[in-house]
């Protein structure tokens, strides 16, 4: 408790609470304009987080993560359009109040929903972060080794259509991340006679390329539609009294949900919404009338998107493991802060994970009594025409960049990746394995080699350890499922055509 | 008639990381393979490229494509906006320490404004003189960065 009260007292700091403030509204912003998403929006943040401490940066990007994903849901219900993946199920009842003239209940409810979800998450990560840190102190690299191959297991989507292209931007980054010289032996790999190679590829300009500038890029040659927006009046706010009644539940458990989603690897947020409406759906005693503006279809997905977020803070506190995009960008302004997150985070600096626990708190709070009064304005937002947006967004991405380490290399490494994660978006190609691969290799190479040189090359001998042996069982009956699951759609639609 | 060519970016993209799959797979061989049991610092590289060069090879095998997709570019409008934003950014790089971040900024904020449509002259030139006011700001006033000022030094 004495932690947590000294996090309040430190999170209070104009600073911190300036960061929050800021992450928030930057997020609520980002998450109504469709286009940039929270992970480029965090990329482009990064450089301006430097100037104070790891606590303050992370305040500041998981603000606006969070705050994302509650933007989100302000044009999904009023305009039709999902700011960021995560809104895209709202839009499916919540559209449908706006148009029955209840948008100004469904918002109100989503806002208590996010707030009441956010803070179960908090307290969830709260409870079980350091209980795990603990429980992390005693795993050895075949562990962690194992942990990062569940990750990368399930992060490349074995057995769908786009599996190759997962394995392959896994492949991508994880040759990136061993540019440079070898944490290991010094070995020169890769560095092409390039002396500024030898550091090897800095993560922030390739994130920054990759989601930043690709999306500007792709927005830029969009043609653009301008959306139509509802206003809802500020009267219009009060939700009936069964519209509470029926938004209970579900919001519990969407809370739930996207907790435990947000453990795995993959884009949680999206995932636990989808989840959640199916749920929501299934427990319905009028599943027929989903899509007609149910409350429940509204309130649950967007009460998963915000916990889910809290709950994907939990690996990566606890064992320095990102399992989705915006994470790994968390661990990479961690670490340009020299904070690297592990069981030792709770042991070694505790001040920030409590300053960071204490400032989510107060970030929920700040998001609903920002968003209320000013879900008109917020929905003007969505109106801005990209060509003013864009220029200023790319002008910021060039000057961040250079910022950071003063270097004009760095800012050629970010228009090249941009314009190759253009060409990798268009034809459908992730780059969350990709980023992923990069941050995660080096920890990867480091646990895979120790590893191997304890089990004098036997690889076999991890599975004497039990917990490695668990995860790794884990993957080995993931790509079992998938594996068989491909086949059966492919025997399946081999009979449907030779039927037809 | 002939049948005009296409360009086939997935054959294109699959042939290149065919080649750096190749290349990354001989490469770890030169820096250090070791053994399994004395792993060196070329055993995970060629992990990497072992991944890169199947997945490719199989992205170019007849059944694992999915049919025709649509160009990338619809219009010459949009290869052509495409393009400036590479070429503006590179631009900008090679100009900053001559010129100083200030005067590129303005610069490079009204040029990337009327290739991404913004019409006429007064809105493009407000909005790249309130851009260069608010880097100006957050760069210089706020976070102290040392940035190049070229001419203005």
């Amino acid at each position: 408790m004495d932690h947590l009260i000294n996090g309040f007292i430190s999170s209070l700091s104009f600073v911190n609470l300036l960061s929050c403030f800021l992450g928030v509204l930057i997020g609520t912003v980002v998450g109504v304009l469709p286009g940039l998403g929270p992970a480029a929006t965090m990329a482009i943040a990064l450089p301006f987080t430097l100037k104070y401490g790891a606590a303050t940066g992370l305040i500041m990007l998981s603000g606006i993560w969070f705050g994302a994903m509650y933007g989100g849901s302000t044009t999904s219900i009023l305009v039709n359009l999902p700011g960021e993946a995560a809104s895209v199920v709202t839009c499916i009842d919540g559209y449908q109040m706006a148009k029955k003239g209840r948008a100004g209940a469904a918002l109100a409810l989503v806002a208590v929903g996010s707030f009441i979800a956010g803070t179960l998450g908090i307290i969830g990560l709260q409870v079980f972060a350091p209980l795990l840190g603990n429980v992390a102190l005693a795993f050895g690299p075949p562990e962690y080794f194992s942990f990062m191959i569940f990750a990368l297991v399930l992060l490349s989507n074995l057995g769908t259509e786009s599996s190759r292209k997962g394995l392959l931007m896994l492949g991508l980054g994880l040759w990136i991340s061993t540019i440079g010289l070898s944490a290991l032996d010094g070995a020169a790999r890769f560095t092409f006679g390039i002396s500024k190679l030898e550091m090897g590829i800095d993560f922030l300009p390739v994130a920054m390329g990759f989601f930043g500038i690709a999306e500007i890029l792709r927005i830029a040659i969009a043609n653009y539609n301008p959306p139509v927006v509802m206003k809802p009046g500020l009267r219009e706010l009060y939700p009936g009294k069964s519209e509470v009644k029926r938004s209970v539940a579900p919001i519990l458990r969407g809370s739930v949900i996207g907790f435990f989603v947000g453990l795995l690897p993959g884009p949680c947020s999206v995932v636990s919404t989808f989840i959640s409406y199916s749920l929501e759906k299934r427990l319905s005693k009028t599943p027929e009338r989903f899509g007609t503006g149910m409350i429940e279809g509204v309130v649950g997905p967007e009460s998963a998107n915000n916990s889910a977020v809290m709950g994907a803070m939990i690996p990566l506190l606890t064992l320095g493991i990102p399992f989705n995009a915006p994470s790994a960008i968390m661990l990479a302004g961690l670490r340009m802060h020299n904070v690297e997150p592990g069981p030792l985070l709770f042991q070694q600096t505790p001040a920030i994970f409590w300053t960071f626990i204490a400032a989510m708190y107060i970030g929920n709070f700040i998001l609903v009594i920002l968003n209320l009064p000013l879900v008109g304005f917020f929905a003007r937002i969505a109106t801005v025409k990209p060509k003013y947006l864009m220029p200023v967004i790319m002008v910021l991405c060039l000057v961040g960049i250079y910022a950071v380490r003063n270097s004009l290399f760095d800012i050629w490494v970010m228009i090249a990746c941009g314009v190759i994660g253009f060409f990798f978006a268009k034809r459908n190609y992730p780059i969350a394995p990709f980023v992923i691969g990069i941050i995660l290799g080096p920890m990867t190479e480091s646990n895979f080699r120790k590893s191997l040189m304890m089990f004098n090359g036997d690889l076999a001998l991890i599975f004497g350890r039990p917990l490695a042996a668990t995860i790794l069982g884990f993957c080995l009956v993931f790509i079992a499922y998938k594996v068989t699951l491909y086949f059966l759609h492919r025997r399946f639609v081999f009979n449907a055509n030779s039927d037809a | 008639m002939k049948p005009r060519m296409k360009f086939d970016f997935e054959f294109f993209l699959n042939g290149f990381l065919i080649l750096l799959g190749g290349y990354i797979l001989s490469a770890s061989v030169r820096i250090g393979f070791g053994s399994l049991k004395e792993p060196e610092a070329g055993f995970f590289p060629f992990v990497a490229g072992s991944i890169i060069l199947v997945t490719s090879v199989i992205g170019l095998l007849p059944r694992s494509r999915e049919g025709e997709a649509p160009p990338l570019f619809q219009s010459h409008r949009e290869l052509m906006t495409f393009l400036s934003v590479p070429l503006l950014s590179g631009l900008w790089i090679i100009a900053l320490p001559v010129l100083g971040y200030a005067v590129m900024t303005f610069v490079a904020a009204f040029l990337y404004s009327k290739t991404m449509g913004l019409e006429g002259w007064w809105r493009p030139l407000l909005l790249s003189l309130g851009i260069g006011l608010f880097i100006y700001a957050l760069f210089d006033l706020w976070l102290y960065i040392d940035l190049p000022r070229g001419l203005l030094d």
